[in-house]
């Protein structure tokens, strides 16, 4: 048993170490798998900040992941196809990383805004519905849209270029998406030590006190769903990147349950949580998966001990100060 | 100019047949305790709820200091400076009781956009709540887990509360319920000394606290006022006597 802090600096350090082992032992595919883990870890801790500390329950966070995806997809199709994107605009796409990810971040941040005014209206299993719709709307519209590959998805042929970095180099790719990792748990550990922090935190648990002392709630819950959404397009943005393709499979409501899944396996309101949650569906995933085509079974009954016995997640089984 | 900090003007309310407020007049003047009594139903809470914007009314209209309010929603009134505690204690059960006052504070000085100061290292904030904190005497359990702390000690948080809000009134909502007689009496202590700073306007079913405590009194029956006065004057109304007060007082 140890403290949380010190929990948090062993994942950390165990995903700073596993690429160049991965180096030295000559098993670049353990380099991507390490990468997946930090770009869902990305995508989980996004949805974290308001499941976890806003008590909002997005069903349908696949939206900024697939729309961070597609941003990236579409920009740099159009670059490295030397196509116009609009007839109306002189404008060929762009396969320049940081300005993807900031189109990504404008894009999903704008999206979440839209879906968070009218999610947030409603709540509890209401709440639930509603992005699930929304989602599940901007799902059937990718597939319904030949000019980017519909069902079949997109592809690019070669990663985004970041500068002096060749981003085809496995260990740089994993390394820019570790510095995102490392960026995001600052900026929110930051967020959650401060008066937002604690009126969200607040907001989650009353918001009659909330409001009976001067605060809307809605517009706290409104500006943290923005956040969480842009946060998780990134990781969208980031996976496009890792697969040089992208597919509606990314907005579907499966990726929302897998996000949501990280979420609760690594431990709701724990801002290190999801790390663990994605480096434990990963393994699942591969040692499960290749036993059987329907691994999901076992990682049900794993959810459904880990809700029986250790609410608080796979990250309170080695703490002392376990919230379960 | 009128001495009167709220002003509530034929205010109703009905929840379908049943009439909760109906043409409920009343004015709360600076400096005074206000004791609002009456039989259970008799629309005391529905009037806090609409006075604090957490019901609309049908009609009437609410002033504070002079300024209408009655279309403002409850966290626009707080920051006008409507600081209320409720029926059954409504508190932050997770939050340590420094942090329940720290986010009062916040609401009161309006920085819930601050993204960047840490609270926990902020040493501003902690002093001002802990000012609080020893007005009520909590300061020794400061650090202790909201959900942890005896139904008292969560009235006086709640009371609390509102008190590190520097309100322009006070509404409090049966603050006394539940409560022994040695904690009711701190209370009792407490509310004569903030009267000084802001008008209270007390819902109370303890007549030895309302007749101690209060400057003025209103009774409620069936959703009307039937009488307002002085403690005197209530303690000798026949109609007081017979639908709320028995013979006893």
């Amino acid at each position: 048993m140890i403290k949380e802090e010190k929990l948090n600096l062993i994942i950390l350090l165990v995903l700073f170490v596993i690429p160049f082992l991965a180096y030295l032992f000559n098993e670049p595919y353990l380099t991507t798998l390490t990468t997946k883990i930090v770009i869902l870890s990305i995508a989980g801790i996004g949805l974290n900040f308001i499941l976890g500390y806003g008590g909002l329950v997005s069903f349908g966070h696949a939206a900024f992941f697939g729309i961070g995806g597609y941003v990236t997809g579409i920009l740099a199709s159009h670059a490295q196809n030397s196509e116009q994107m609009f007839f109306f605009l002189q404008f060929d796409g762009s396969n320049q990383i940081l300005f993807i990810w900031l189109i990504s971040i404008i894009i999903c941040s704008f999206i979440a805004l839209l879906i968070g005014y009218f999610s947030l209206r409603t709540s509890g299993v209401y709440f639930i519905m509603i992005t699930l719709a929304f989602a599940q709307m901007l799902y059937y519209f990718s597939i319904s849209w030949p000019a980017y590959g519909g069902e079949d998805g997109l592809s690019i042929y070669v990663r985004n270029v970041f500068p002096f970095f060749n981003t085809m180099n496995p260990i740089n790719f994993y390394f820019i998406c570790f510095t995102w990792l490392l960026i995001f748990l600052t900026i929110l550990k930051i967020i959650l030590n401060s008066s937002f922090g604690l009126v969200l935190k607040a907001c989650k648990e009353n918001e009659e006190r909330v409001k009976s002392i001067g605060i809307n709630p809605f517009n706290i819950k409104l500006i943290s769903f923005v956040f969480s959404g842009a946060i998780t397009g990134l990781a969208g943005s980031l996976y496009t990147d890792l697969n040089r393709f992208v597919s509606p499979s990314v907005l579907s409501w499966q990726m929302s349950g897998e996000i949501m899944v990280l979420v609760i396996l690594g431990g709701v309101a724990r801002l290190y949580g999801p790390i663990l949650g994605a480096v434990f569906y990963i393994i699942l995933e591969q040692t499960l998966g290749g036993v059987s085509e329907n691994w999901q079974f076992w990682l049900g009954l794993i959810i459904i001990l880990e809700v029986l016995y250790a609410r608080a997640g796979i990250m309170s089984l080695f703490l002392k100060d376990s919230k379960s | 100019m009128t001495n009167s900090i709220l002003k509530i003007d034929n205010l109703s309310k009905g929840f379908h047949a049943v009439r909760a407020c109906e043409n409920i007049s009343l004015e709360i003047n600076k400096n005074e305790v206000h004791a609002l009594i009456g039989p259970n139903g008799a629309g005391k809470s529905t009037l806090i709820k609409l006075i604090t914007g957490f019901l609309e009314q049908e009609y009437g209209k609410i002033f504070l200091d002079n300024q209408e309010i009655s279309f403002l929603t409850p966290e626009e009134r707080a920051q006008k400076g409507i600081a209320r505690s409720f029926q059954v204690s409504s508190i932050i059960n997770n939050f340590s009781v420094v942090q329940n006052i720290k986010l009062a504070l916040i609401g009161k000085n309006k920085n819930y956009l601050d993204f960047l100061t840490n609270i926990n290292l902020n040493k501003k904030l902690l002093k001002e709540a802990f000012y609080y904190l020893e007005e009520v005497g909590l300061n020794k359990k400061a650090n202790e887990l909201a959900s942890s702390l005896s139904h008292g000690e969560k009235r006086k948080l709640e009371i609390c509360i509102a008190i590190s809000m520097a309100p322009k009134i006070f509404l409090f909502d049966e603050p006394m319920a539940g409560l022994d007689g040695e904690s009711s009496e701190l209370i009792l202590q407490l509310f004569k000394k903030i009267k000084k700073r802001a008008p209270i306007l007390l819902i109370e079913h303890d007549m030895d606290t309302v007749f101690s405590l209060a400057d003025r009194v209103s009774v409620l029956d069936y959703g009307k006022v039937i009488v307002t006065g002085t403690v005197s004057e209530i303690k000798k109304n026949k109609t007081v006597k017979k639908v709320y007060l028995g013979t006893e007082h």
